[in-house]
């Protein structure tokens, strides 16, 4: 019985701690989320905080950074002071003459060194800052403290001279009292200053940094021994690799189907093992069943039932990527790509604590953590005698103070954390932005496209679809375009024409429920057949070479034969990326069955709900133009293990095209048609295209289908989407810095073709790079302003929305947990990149057909590599809907589930009404309405003038050539 | 022809000449604290390897127009002593010429990677001037006519390599395996040292003709007895053996993945390991004259194919997986070379640089070619046939046992010796001082 209940508790433990390991799945499938769901229930900063302390990452950026911010402008000061008002800091004691508000402003503003005796020693001889002052001091603070010091001297005469004497030997040694300058300079008060600071804080003890030790292994490094995850990590990383491989490698580990602890146990007895393993073996075969040895090794390395989870989830932590694969591979086996493998959490929990035991055993673990270093006299006086000089406190005023006195000083300094001071820049950091945004888009006057459109556009709303609308928009004025989630609503299960199996093509928190095959129509069945058959072959034929290459009987005959001119095809590649890729791509074609249809197992009936669904989610219910065209995107690159990265978010990391293709043919059907609420007049034909946001082509689907009367217009609209895809890849080149700075929108479709297929290129695209917003509203709302490809612009009309806003909670229902994922991802891999990122890409290795370590052996690297996120700039979505608050306040009560984002501000909420150009901005739980700034927004003609040679984020602008008439 | 007369030796000269001068640039910038910009650095090495090829090229054809089969050249020496004269001598024959042609061209593909590869990495310059000392390495090496510059140039490649896998220096990880690396590297150069010495004690000269025999590759013969010739080829094959990663200091190789992608293509999958091979080449005439240390090089390379075949199958990480691949091709090139064969070997290890090189370069994009793959044939699974026993599994997945074995029959008695050195120095020191200390 009680073992029983000791199971279940066990197994509770693991669960809980399994929480907080990371939700990446397989790369092959990549979806963007929350890097720190776990913590997804707090409030956004408490949650930072609590986080950075687990994962020992950054809560933020480093304050030099804001402060570099600050200097070039994009944080202004006013923001600073603002930010630190809101965060109602307590009232504290001070020392007579110290406003806490300047204070903390000064803290803010300025880097005030905080540094070990080592470094002070080093610090105060080389630096020469005990006798000069800090170079940022305006004049009269500067004046203020000479004559402070003045004041000083003339009150401690008798004093001086020996303390003088003794902090600075070499300049006053052999002073005599009738020697001191008669003029009191700049140096000489700093130097009174130091003394006065040092005095003060002779008897002064402060606590420093405690150490944290959760583990034993911490514990045991606190006290000056070896690390023991040094040993284990790789041992355990090489077995979790092998354990876990989907096919990487020719042999696969022996007994995996019971398991990873049974594996192991299985090796266990094998062959040699290092030193510090040689227990093993023994320890391994003492239990047959995981939960058994877990709770063995638990109460032998002495761990309290109550500890059992917070133990656990330090112990998964060590190697959270790996940990948290098999966390994946567990509860989602369906995302693994090629093999079904039995991962269990406690079976990998088992054999590390079996592994860790091993190392332990050489070893004294102490029970307690070293003392707490303290920080002592010259630490405190060097920290004293900066904050002085910023508050203008000369040596008079603090020789005033009393021990009581300077101890409140440093109680105030202490408090205002550092970790604090980063989450007030931060929040100035973002409310510039938030501001900004909003003046951008309550200055800009509403844009409706003409009654009758020429044609209309559907894109997905992300953020790199916002440019080439907005260029498709100025290069045709009379075009109305959409935005909405890229699956369009069509949740299924694809095969296309050329592959053998289909692929899910949906978010990944649906089920697909359609399925979808492309089939060569049936006049070309038979090429298509051959040609299938010739892929087939092809594909063996590299497989198998491939594959040769690797033995050493096919390979010797393979490298003395083919050798150097196998290696022509590849050698090219590389030096002539763009035109490689063309030929390759051109064979690609050829090898595919060009014309095809799609075979859908669906009724009318069924097709009404999802047609119907979405058009009336973004608005388009009346006004039908004769063409309408939807555009699904993806994204190809070469040589890029986070190519799915990439891809379309709302597709599930795939691409969105067929979904594009799938609608336009359930819209087109006369029956579907028929059974819509609203009607579609029958002039309107709907063309399904793809985007591939990489190298900027554009695929239309099923021309041959549209209907005579309308070819012109298509090739109207094909054109018009020739030119705006030419500008778009333009607007992306600004971002490259090997991109030439002056270039044509031709160049620069070339430049992007060439990326895209260039081996050696890390940086395909930037991907979400930029995104910072998303806005829901009519494009009217948005339309010739320039979001610099920062915003997710989801179409959503109020107008035809009704009063309880069904329509925005289905919208904000899906458009949140994405928008908000790819944000969240982004944020954090940016605020620390080699924490909660996977760092440089440069080193990256493909482990087990997973995911990738770094170099050699190492522990699976989850989040976004540097190169996706270097020019991000770490922001909380700020989310704009066109809406009432009122209506916001009634939906959000319906809805908890989506509330929780916004009261615990994981995303930034603002209201634009409707009916007027007043905006709400939600903050701290109540709305605000916006003070529009006087200056209204600048024009430019195109916003290629705007952007042309510039390399960094811009601000808004109207461009007027995207305003009809 | 006149003119091709005296190209050739200007066009040998500047083969290692032009990666050095570009060495010296970029490193005197870097110390100066003159970085310089990605787009100089781009230029300038396109240039480099550009112009060395053509060199390279025209020295062969010069080669082969004049019809004879090669080329010294003594660019200077170094005469400490009577008996003491360090040539510095540069030699083209049929053996260097196809390795520079490999080295340069691979180099110049790997320096056209890279420059987009690592483009705003903050090491970029460091990069390039490391790629261009081991291109100066590996073409002095090849090219090297002596054993004293032989060494030196070894000692270049080795020291640059293990620079290039430490590469990202802000993680523990690459430096301890760069270091690791350096150090069986320094342990193998034993073997070239003592056989230098064994050289000069002979001859006086450590250049080529005098003790490999004159002239050219193949058709040398060593003037050497057959032990001596054994002795010495038996030092070189230590050399060897270590560079080539050669069972059994295979233990470095997968350590070698630590630095990025384009500097593990090309030094640990296709030149540096093929460096030991050529040295084994190199001292042919040697290995004509001793059969006991054919018999050896062929057993070694067997060895080490058999061993990398059986490690490789159970990686489970692209590189690595790789890696022991190439190792298994560079086994086998020994042992063709321990068979007597000459050519063979020259052409399997300039056809498994390049191919191997190439799929190093493509590494990254193995997910994508299985997904193909996967999704263009219905019954496709990746990965080999299945499982092997539990116990040649671990012994694979251990690599060999190798560091276990280092660990207990090197580092645990060389502890233990230590700490009795130490007992024993406490004892001594209490016995003089004449109390407890």
């Amino acid at each position: 019985m009680r073992i029983e209940t000791l199971s279940t508790e066990l197994a509770e433990a693991l669960a809980w701690a399994a929480e907080f390991l990371p939700a990446q799945g397989p790369l092959t499938a990549f979806v963007h989320h929350n890097t720190l769901h776990a913590f997804q229930s707090l409030a956004f900063e408490e949650a930072v905080e609590q986080a950075a302390q687990l994962y020992g990452c950054n809560a933020y950026m480093p304050s030099q950074w804001y402060r570099a911010e600050l200097a070039r402008g994009r944080i202004l000061p006013e923001d600073v002071v603002w930010c630190l008002e809101q965060q109602q800091v307590e009232s504290r004691p001070l020392p007579p003459g110290v406003q806490a508000h300047e204070l903390y402003m000064a803290l803010l503003l300025h880097p005030v060194h905080r540094l070990a005796p080592e470094q002070l020693a080093w610090h105060l001889h080389e630096t020469g800052s005990r006798w000069r002052f800090r170079s940022e001091l305006s004049e009269s603070v500067r004046a203020c403290l000479i004559e402070d010091a003045r004041l000083y001297r003339q009150r401690r005469i008798e004093q001086i001279v020996p303390e003088l004497q003794s902090e600075f030997p070499e300049e006053w040694g052999q002073l005599k009292p009738a020697d001191l300058p008669g003029e009191m300079d700049e140096r000489l008060a700093a130097q009174l200053l130091w003394v006065v600071c040092r005095r003060a804080t002779r008897q002064l003890r402060r606590p420093g940094k405690a150490l944290v030790c959760r583990r034993h292994r911490d514990l045991l490094w606190a006290h000056g021994g070896p690390d023991i995850d040094a040993l284990v990590n790789p041992q355990l990383s090489r077995w979790c690799a092998a354990f876990l491989d989907q096919g990487l490698s020719q042999s696969s580990m022996p007994g995996r189907q019971q398991g990873f602890y049974g594996a192991i146990r299985g090796l266990a007895s094998k062959g040699l093992k290092p030193v510090w393993m040689s227990a093993f073996p023994a320890l391994c075969a003492r239990h047959e069943d995981a939960w058994e040895s877990l709770r063995e090794s638990l109460e032998q390395l002495e761990v309290a039932p109550a500890d059992y989870g917070v133990y656990l989830r330090d112990t998964l932590l060590a190697l959270k990527g790996w940990a948290g694969m098999f966390h994946q591979s567990q509860i989602r086996p369906d995302r693994l790509p090629f093999l079904e493998i039995p991962a269990r959490l406690e079976d990998f929990c088992a054999t590390r604590l079996l592994l860790e035991r091993c190392a332990l055993q050489a070893h004294r673990v102490p029970k307690e953590p070293p003392p707490t270093p303290k920080r002592e006299a010259p630490s405190l006086a060097f920290h004293l005698y900066q904050v002085c000089q910023f508050l203008g406190q000369g040596a008079a005023s603090v020789d005033a103070w009393s021990a009581q006195e300077v101890e409140q000083l440093f109680e105030a300094l202490d408090s205002f954390s550092s970790a604090r001071r980063r989450a007030i820049l931060h929040r100035a950091y973002e409310r510039r932005f938030k501001l900004k945004s909003c003046d951008a888009l309550v200055g800009h006057k509403f844009a409706p496209a003409p009654e009758k459109a020429r044609f209309q556009a559907v894109f997905c709303l992300d953020d790199r679809e916002e440019s080439t609308r907005r260029h498709l928009e100025e290069l045709a004025p009379d075009c109305e375009t959409f935005g909405t989630l890229g699956y369009f609503g069509v949740a299924m299960n694809y095969r296309a024409a050329h592959e053998g199996h289909a692929r899910p093509l949906c978010p990944v928190a649906i089920r697909p429920t359609l399925e979808v095959n492309e089939i060569p129509l049936d006049a070309e069945a038979e090429k298509a057949r051959k040609l299938m058959g010739m892929r087939r072959s092809l594909s063996n034929l590299s497989e198998g070479l491939d594959a040769r290459s690797h033995t050493l009987t096919w390979g010797s005959v393979l490298m003395s034969a083919l050798g150097v001119f196998g290696s022509i095809p590849g050698i090219l590649q590389v030096l002539f990326p763009r035109r490689a890729g063309r030929v390759s791509r051109s064979i690609q074609e050829r090898l595919r069955p060009r014309n095809t249809r799609l075979e859908l197992s669906l009724k009318p009936e069924q097709m009404v709900d999802v047609v119907a669904e979405l058009l009336t989610s973004i608005g388009l219910t009346r006004n039908f133009s004769p063409l309408v065209l939807i555009l699904g995107h993806g994204s190809s690159s070469t040589n890029n293990p986070h190519e799915a990265a990439y891809d379309c978010g709302a597709c599930g990391g795939g691409r969105g095209g067929p979904n594009a293709r799938v609608f336009a043919q359930m819209a087109n059907h006369p029956e579907v048609r028929a059974r819509l609420p609203f009607s579609i007049p029958a002039g309107t034909v709907f063309v399904g295209a793809y985007h591939n946001t990489c190298d900027d082509e554009v695929e239309i689907y099923d021309e041959s289908e549209v209907p005579a009367s309308h070819r012109d217009l298509l090739s109207e609209v094909v054109r018009a989407l020739g030119q705006a895809r030419a500008y778009d890849a333009l607007e992306r080149c600004r971002r490259f810095e090997s991109a030439p700075s002056h270039i044509t929108p031709e160049m620069a479709l070339a430049h992007v073709a060439g990326r895209a297929a260039d081996l050696a290129q890390p940086r395909p695209e930037l991907g979400h790079a930029t995104n910072a917003l998303a806005i829901l509203a009519r494009r009217a709302r948005t339309r010739g302003l320039f979001l610099d490809r920062r915003a997710f612009l989801a179409s959503y009309d109020p107008t035809q929305d009704g009063p309880e806003g069904k329509v925005l909670e289905a919208l904000l229902e899906s458009v949140l947990p994405v928008g908000a994922g790819i944000n969240l991802e982004y944020y954090f891999s940016r605020i620390d990149n080699a924490g909660y990122g996977s760092g440089s890409k440069l080193p990256h290795n493909i482990a087990s057909l997973l995911g990738v370590m770094e170099g050699y052996c190492s522990d699976l690297r989850t989040g976004l590599p540097w190169q996706m996120v270097e020019i991000h700039e770490p922001m909380r979505l700020f989310v704009v809907i066109e809406s009432t608050p009122a209506l916001l306040d009634k939906l959000l009560q319906r809805r908890p589930d989506l509330a929780r984002w916004v009261t615990n501000r994981w995303i930034k909420v603002a209201a634009l009404e409707p009916d007027s150009n007043r905006l709400f901005r939600w903050e701290s739980g109540q709305w605000h309405e916006h003070e529009v700034s006087p200056q209204p927004l600048p024009h430019v003609e195109h916003s290629s003038h705007w952007f042309a040679q510039k390399r960094q984020h811009l601000d808004f602008v109207e461009v007027d050539r995207a305003i009809p008439g | 022809m006149p003119f091709l007369d005296s190209l050739a030796p200007a066009a040998v000269f500047l083969v290692p000449a032009l990666p050095g001068a570009a060495c010296l640039w970029l490193g005197g910038r870097s110390l100066l604290g003159f970085p310089a910009s990605e787009r100089h650095i781009a230029w300038c090495m396109r240039w480099v390897f550009t112009l060395a090829l053509a060199c390279a090229l025209c020295a062969g054809i010069s080669l082969y127009a004049q019809g004879i089969p090669g080329l010294v050249l003594r660019v200077g020496g170094w005469k400490l002593t009577q008996t003491l004269d360090f040539r510095f001598i540069l030699q083209l024959d049929r053996l260097s010429l196809p390795f520079v042609l490999l080295s340069t061209s691979l180099c110049g593909v790997v320096a056209a990677f890279s420059e987009r590869y690592l483009h705003r990495d903050s090491g970029y310059q460091r990069y390039f001037f490391l790629l261009c000392l081991f291109s100066l390495g590996y073409n002095l090496t090849i090219m090297a006519g002596s054993i004293e510059m032989l060494y030196a140039s070894w000692e270049l490649l080795g020291l640059s390599s293990a620079m290039l896998i430490g590469f990202f220096h802000e993680r523990s990880g690459p430096v301890r395996n760069g270091i690791y690396a350096f150090v069986v590297y320094r342990f193998c150069d034993l073997g070239l040292i003592l056989a230098s010495a064994l050289v000069f004690a002979h001859f006086h000269t450590g250049a080529f003709r005098a003790w490999l025999g004159q002239g050219y590759w193949p058709d040398c013969q060593t003037p050497l007895d057959p032990s001596s010739a054994g002795l010495i080829g038996f030092l070189l094959l230590l050399s060897a053996a270590g560079k080539a990663a050669q069972f059994p200091f295979s233990g470095w190789l997968p350590r070698a993945m630590e630095g990025p992608t384009p500097s593990t293509a090309v030094f640990y999958g296709a030149l540096s390991v093929h460096a030991g091979a050529y040295l084994m080449l190199r001292g042919g005439s040697l290995l004509a004259v001793s059969p006991g240390l054919s018999m050896a090089v062929f057993a070694l390379g067997v060895c080490t194919a058999l061993y990398a075949r059986l490690v490789g199958r159970v990686q489970t990480d692209v590189k690595c997986s790789l890696a022991y691949s190439s190792l298994g091709q560079v086994g086998l090139i020994f042992a063709e070379i321990g068979l007597g064969l000459r050519w063979l070997p020259v052409f399997h290890a300039l056809g498994h640089a390049s191919l191997r090189s190439v799929q190093f370069l493509k590494a990254p994009s193995t997910l994508h070619q299985i997904h193909e793959m996967h999704s263009t044939l219905e019954d496709y699974q990746p990965g080999g046939p299945g499982e092997s026993s539990p116990a040649l599994y671990d012994f694979s997945l251990e690599k060999g046992y190798l560091e276990v074995l280092q660990e207990r029959l090197l580092l645990e008695p060389f502890h233990r010796l230590c700490s009795a050195l130490r007992r024993l120095d406490d004892w001594v020191l209490r016995l003089l001082v004449g109390s407890k200390p």
